[in-house]
């Protein structure tokens, strides 16, 4: 036979299930459907509110346990991709972002409030008691102001305020935090007080977040915590930086932009909740 | 502005584009054409979800590193088995039925060849080929050298004559 590879080659065509209009209608189709924004919903656990449903006599019954007993809320969750709006008692209110928790008590004689916080959550406190956010690794106390806690683990830790002041402990150190100011801890170093805009703090709870520099060790960390997976960086990625915006509303998208950018490969194993970052 | 132009018509000039670049970078990575559809599909969604933050010029090494990222969270391994559709064969009216499956033969033999050449090898290898991309733009679609795109052919291209032209 005289015909060489090269001449059979030149004949292969890729096959096709469906026709390149039809894939285009099809993607067409998504597009509306991808628009959908966080998923947001409230939880009220005002007192008054209270008589006003049969679900919030529940919330009323626990409340006054709270008071009688002294033991903390059952706890409430954000769950995975969506952020938890909780009205409190007190009047206080605390927006929970991305696979947060809290738990909260409010103590009767003293008036003093305190939460157990683990993720990330907006407060706004409303002027009273002591108002404490207790999370593994350090404390935040405020009597009436607005500051945002990321406590997803102890050697991930970050303040912001946005409003008032705020009296910070971090890894057994008290710091003082004004309107704007920031402060952050991960690995056993402390970065801060920092400037940060309302807007910035406010937008992670729209899934968008800013760094001037983050380490990629840590964006990748926080990847994993809000959204649930462990994380494993391949060593020769460990030094390197990223700075800018980025969207993380779910778990691809966020990966997609900073590999590109970075020039790594991920894989995501569902089974193990594991994604592993190799460099190319 | 920046918004009303990146718009549907915005995308769909993307999508004509570059559908059948990355559809087919996919069928070279996983030969099987349903997934490469599908995740053709996902590539372009990712895109219109990050069509703020990218900019012209870097459209398509994010498409085709997007596609590289899909295939390996989709993909569980196994044997590759291409099989691309021969024009030469389905012309052949006239050729003595021999000829027809000598040819037929010779052509299971080549794209099982080419099924078992390495990943990088085999798909910019194909890229060139078959999709007629000129090793600059395989290059820019991966943000690699044009001398690694030639590497990589060449040993396509070495493994290849190995296996076949001392038998033509």
């Amino acid at each position: 036979m005289n015909m060489s590879f090269e001449e059979t080659i030149s004949g292969y065509n890729v096959p096709a299930k469906r026709s390149k209009a039809d894939a285009w209608n099809m993607l067409e189709a998504r597009i509306p459907d991808e628009k959908a924004g966080v998923k947001r919903s409230v939880i009220s656990l005002n007192w008054f509110i209270g008589f006003a449903s049969a679900a919030a006599v529940v919330f009323a019954i626990l409340y006054l346990g709270m008071f009688r007993t002294g033991k903390y809320s059952p706890e409430i969750s954000s769950g995975i991709a969506s952020v938890e709006t909780v009205n409190m008692p007190d009047g206080s209110n605390v927006q929970l972002n991305y696979n947060s928790n809290i738990k909260y008590h409010v103590n009767k004689f003293s008036g003093e409030r305190n939460v157990i916080l683990n993720g990330d959550a907006l407060f706004d406190v409303e002027k009273g008691g002591k108002f404490l956010v207790n999370f593994d690794g350090g404390t935040v106390s405020v009597k009436g102001t607005k500051f945002y806690v990321s406590a997803y683990s102890p050697e991930m830790l970050q303040v912001d305020c946005t409003e008032g002041l705020v009296e910070v402990n971090l890894d057994e150190t008290e710091y003082q935090l004004q309107k704007n100011q920031g402060i952050k801890f991960y690995n056993g170093k402390v970065t801060g007080p920092y400037y940060i805009s309302e807007n910035e703090v406010n937008d992670r709870l729209n899934g968008i977040f800013y760094w001037k520099v983050i380490s990629l060790p840590e964006l990748t960390d926080l990847i994993g915590y809000r959204f649930g997976y462990d994380i494993q960086l391949d060593n020769t990625l460990q030094a390197r930086n990223f700075s800018g915006k980025l969207e993380l509303n779910n778990i691809d998208d966020g990966l997609m932009i900073i590999s590109v950018a970075m020039d790594f490969n991920y894989s995501v194993n569902e089974d193990k909740k594991l994604i592993q970052i190799n460099a190319n | 502005m920046v918004d009303l132009l990146k718009g549907t018509e915005w995308f769909k000039k993307i999508f004509d584009e570059y559908y059948d670049f990355i559809r087919n970078y996919l069928f070279y990575l996983s030969a099987d054409i349903e997934l490469s559809e599908d995740l053709a599909q996902d590539v372009f969604m990712k895109m219109w979800q990050a069509k703020d933050k990218i900019n012209d010029e870097t459209i398509k090494p994010f498409l085709f590193k997007i596609a590289k990222n899909l295939f390996i969270n989709s993909h569980k391994r196994k044997k590759l088995d291409l099989k691309f559709i021969n024009t030469r064969i389905d012309n052949s009216d006239g050729e003595s039925p021999e000829f027809i499956l000598e040819m037929k033969e010779f052509d299971w033999r080549l794209q099982r060849a080419i099924s078992n050449l390495p990943e990088q090898c085999r798909t910019y290898f194909l890229m060139n080929r078959i999709d007629g991309m000129k090793y600059q733009e395989i290059a820019d679609s991966f943000g690699i050298s044009v001398k690694a795109v030639e590497k990589q052919i060449s040993k396509a291209l070495k493994i290849l004559r190995e296996k076949f032209d001392h038998k033509m």
